[in-house]
């Protein structure tokens, strides 16, 4: 797999405290990268870090392919764009003559473009107003506006969906989608709300404590959360038809694994199974919620 | 006086020079960046356009101009990628869902068997029971092979003995080549070849390749092994010619329709030989079909 950004080790020491403590994660290419963790529990310092605004005390980072140590970092660093805490805008320019600027910073030959940007974010029809008169919402999305100037490959966003309203969660999570399937950009966005992040991200990071515990995809995830019984048997084609008679949903992930996605009799079940002669091996409950297993994997205590 | 006019001309063209040296250097200096951005930006999978520093009107003209063009060829890039994401998904999911209604079907066959039937109501359902079970495998190829390529899972390599992998593969079927009258030959060197490979995905391609052999010899299989990390299955078939065996690794291509196929075997093969870094190429030289796989040191 290729990974657009892969850390090792990372440690970042404040005078007394660690914010960061060897923390190793992979974002691979492609992927809505989702960094979960209490407050305080490093996600903002990692992504300064990442983003070149500190230094790490000590491990290192690789951003496409080019290690922080690297000089050629700068340019890894040309095809990303971050929106980290509040954005920073020229709250006396508008928002059209924001991206302007933006873009003359990054030495972009022509203003081609804006007009695009600010339809996909949805601030196209802001006109002559400056950006100190908009809202919270509309300056987090003219933050991300300029994040998109120079066309990033990895767009990096930090507790995107802060202080917004269920509209403007909605709207900041199908840009990224957009962005992500449409465009094929990486993103990295962190946010202490799995539950939020549940509905868009492939990819999940837990950081507690300065260190990620866990790295998972969404369909594990996903494969962990969903209620069901896991059933093994001998034979699943007896088992397909017994449940089909009793009208329940399942799915078949084996010739003898069986998920069944509702409450069952087990003797009953047990009882079917055997006048047809089928042996049933093992029965195993699944049901986590996705709160459930954040608290298990980043709650319940522990310094951070 | 003539003298100080001349020297302040001398001194104005000076300054002009010097002026439109450095103009020139500078406009140097931004083609030089573009021509190095753009032949970037081609090889590279990127999004990002082409960015110039100097202020020259011309060339930041020239940028634009490319950066237009690079603009519609990142959406046709998209536009493929996104299509080709869809569909490898939709493959893989069709595949899976495909399973259940299956399984179920074969269950109820098993019951309609323990029917008092006709003597031709057991022909038909015995028709059916085979169709079915063929069904089932095509699908559970296109299953494999669909998550083969969709997810770029991790290879787990560990030091593999090619001889000894190889003999297991081949004693694995030593039942159903007799059975199809093929007396296979194997020639492989006293010492211990090995390579960093993946155990099940090397099986899987050696039982890929065997299966072919299964369905194209007309009678013998010679499988060898030599020091240098080469494995050639090698054997008689009449019924192939060149250009069908160059076409052997396309998806989807299979020589023979009714055969029960899915043409997926071998492009199976080659996707797992290339991500464990080794090649595959097939050729076909007096009758014989030749598969070469080569795992480099």
């Amino acid at each position: 797999m290729e990974y657009v950004l892969t850390t090792d080790e990372l440690c970042k020491n404040y005078k007394y405290c660690k914010a960061l403590n060897r923390l190793s994660m992979h974002v691979p290419k492609g992927a809505i990268y989702g960094l979960v963790g209490r407050n305080g529990a490093g996600k903002t310092t990692l992504i300064r870090l990442i983003c070149g605004l500190q230094e790490p005390t000590s491990g290192e980072y690789t951003l496409f392919g080019r290690k922080n140590t690297e000089k050629q970092v700068v340019a890894s660093r040309r095809r990303m764009g971050a929106v980290i805490e509040t954005p920073a805008v020229y709250t006396d320019m508008t928002a059209v003559e924001n991206l302007k600027q933006q873009y003359r910073i990054l030495g972009l030959p022509s203003f081609e473009g804006i007009k695009e940007i600010l339809e996909l974010v949805g601030l196209a029809d802001t006109g002559k107003k400056k950006a100190k008169h908009f809202s919270f919402g509309m300056k987090q999305r003219l933050g991300i506006a300029i994040a998109l100037c120079g066309d990033p490959d990895f767009l990096v966003l930090d507790e995107p969906a802060n202080g917004l309203d269920p509209q403007g969660i909605i709207d900041i999570r199908e840009l990224i989608l957009k962005l992500n399937k449409e465009r094929q950009v990486t993103v990295l966005v962190s946010s202490h709300i799995l539950e939020e992040l549940s509905k868009f991200a492939t990819h999940y990071g837990f950081v507690d404590g300065g260190r990620i515990v866990k790295e998972l995809s969404a369909k594990e995830l996903e494969a962990s959360c969903r209620k069901c019984m896991h059933v093994e048997v001998s034979d699943v084609r007896i088992l397909a038809r017994v449940l089909d008679a009793k009208g329940l949903e399942y799915s078949i992930w084996s010739e003898n694994a069986v998920d069944i996605y509702a409450q069952i009799g087990v003797t009953e079940l047990v009882g079917e199974l055997l006048t047809e002669g089928c042996e049933l091996y093992s029965i195993t409950e699944k049901d986590e919620s996705l709160e459930s297993i954040y608290v298990s994997l980043v709650g319940g205590g522990g310094d951070a | 006086m003539m003298e100080i006019r001349l020297w302040v001309v001398i001194g104005i063209m000076a300054v002009v020079i010097v002026g439109l040296l450095i103009k020139l250097h500078s406009v140097r200096k931004s083609t030089r960046e573009i021509t190095d951005a753009f032949a970037k930006r081609l090889v590279t999978d990127t999004n990002i356009l082409i960015d110039v520093a100097g202020r020259d009107r011309h060339v930041r003209q020239l940028a634009a101009e490319l950066n237009v063009q690079l603009r519609k060829l990142r959406e046709l890039r998209h536009r493929y990628v996104q299509g080709d994401v869809e569909l490898k998904n939709a493959v893989t999911n069709i595949s899976h869902d495909l399973r259940t209604p299956l399984t179920a079907i074969q269950g109820y066959l098993d019951l309609l068997c323990q029917e008092d039937l006709s003597e031709d109501g057991i022909r038909y359902v015995e028709m059916i029971k085979n169709r079915t079970e063929h069904m089932n495998n095509l699908t559970e190829e296109l299953f494999r092979y669909s998550v083969l390529l969709s997810e770029e899972k991790e290879l787990a390599k560990k030091p593999v003995v090619l001889n000894a992998a190889l003999e297991e593969s081949v004693a694995g079927f030593y039942a159903v080549l007799t059975e199809r009258k093929i007396q296979p030959e194997i020639r492989m060197p006293e010492e211990k070849v090995v390579r960093l490979l993946d155990v099940s995905a090397l099986s899987r391609v050696f039982s890929n390749l065997l299966n072919n052999a299964l369905k194209y010899s007309d009678g013998d299989l010679l499988i060898e092994l030599t020091k240098e990390g080469e494995i050639i299955f090698s054997n008689r078939a009449k019924e192939l010619d060149e250009v069908q065996v160059g076409k052997l690794f396309d998806r989807f291509y299979t020589v023979e329709a009714a055969r029960k196929s899915t043409g997926l075997g071998l492009s199976i093969a080659k996707t797992l030989v290339e991500q464990m870094e080794g090649s595959i190429a097939a050729n076909y030289e007096e009758g014989r079909i030749k598969i070469i796989i080569f795992f480099p040191e």
